[in-house]
């Protein structure tokens, strides 16, 4: 005999339930976790780098993803912020279960955790960490069709920071037709152009998390 | 690129409901496949196959069903054979 079996369920439940518990815990601790994504290249760790030197007053923590290697915690150690590698060893993004371990081990609070995903624009995205929000890195030298080919992830973002704009003279990149395809699958998150090389464009940037953390605190009350 | 770890995960929510129900083979199971859940029909359905091997759910046919505006990935329902 045949039946039909209604089931509607989350096919990332098992995903999604340590995310939710991720993000439960997070905002118990009144942290802001941000999860960076971006291609490969796109400047996140340059970026990461650049956000850390202008933001001594906070506590910050990094959990950095990587299919191998630990160039890139390398070089966030150097700057003295507590930093852990996480090697997916193949898996093109990470999921909340390493982010859950790799934070354990950590055994820190930051006011803010950045972690810094593996160098894809697709698969990330439909992974939820458990962050307080996503923020779409893409570098002027990519291209600005990027919203156009991949709405998944400019969808979801919280944030997009364009990097690399130091360049933008050497490109076809034109922020005006990357923001209309930005705001054809997003209409609210704020995009920031900078060159975290020479400090072009920060500002707005860093005044965005720090509005953030204030608002993660005033949220926890 | 990720749809061999969706398919793991669709085959163990559908075997543990499968056993639930008292099914002896998972026929078909439809999926609600959000716009902006970044998935290939053609990657999934190549891991599904490989993934559901052997199991109650082998030779289950996956039909895709597209959501605009989600990104939501919802299994629907399924047929089973009881």
């Amino acid at each position: 005999m045949n039946a039909e079996v209604r089931l509607m369920k989350n096919m990332l439940e098992a995903n999604d339930q340590v995310a939710a518990n991720n993000r439960d815990f997070f905002a118990s601790q009144d942290m802001l976790v941000l999860n960076l994504i971006g291609s490969p290249g796109a400047g996140k760790t340059t970026l990461l780098l650049a956000t850390l030197d202008q933001i001594d007053d906070y506590n910050v923590a990094v959990l950095q993803g990587d299919i191998e290697t630990n160039i890139d915690a390398q070089r966030v150690a150097q700057t003295g912020t507590p930093v852990l590698q996480l090697n997916t060893h193949g898996a093109c993004h990470l999921d909340a279960r390493l982010v859950q371990q790799g934070f354990q081990e950590m055994s820190i609070t930051p006011d803010i955790l950045f972690i810094e995903n593996i160098g894809n624009l697709v698969c990330p995205a439909q992974f939820d960490l458990g962050e307080t929000a996503k923020v779409v890195v893409v570098s002027v030298t990519e291209g600005d069709d990027k919203p156009y080919k991949y709405p998944a992830t400019f969808h979801c973002a919280g944030a997009v920071i364009i990097t690399k704009l130091d360049l933008l003279e050497h490109t076809d990149f034109s922020i005006d037709r990357f923001l209309d395809g930005f705001r054809a699958v997003n209409k609210v998150a704020p995009c920031f152009p900078v060159s975290a090389r020479t400090g072009q464009g920060l500002r707005p940037w860093l005044a965005w998390l720090k509005e953030q953390c204030s608002k993660v605190k005033t949220e926890a009350v | 690129m990720h749809e061999a770890a969706l398919a793991l995960s669709l085959l163990s929510i559908v075997l543990k409901e499968a056993e639930t129900v008292g099914a002896n083979r998972v026929l078909s199971i439809t999926v609600q496949a959000g716009e902006y859940a970044a998935i290939n029909e053609y990657a999934l359905t190549f891991a599904w196959e490989i993934a559901a091997k052997g199991t109650a759910a082998a030779g289950a046919q996956l039909l895709l069903q597209a959501y605009p505006g989600s990104r939501d990935l919802i299994i629907e329902s399924m047929e089973v054979q009881k």
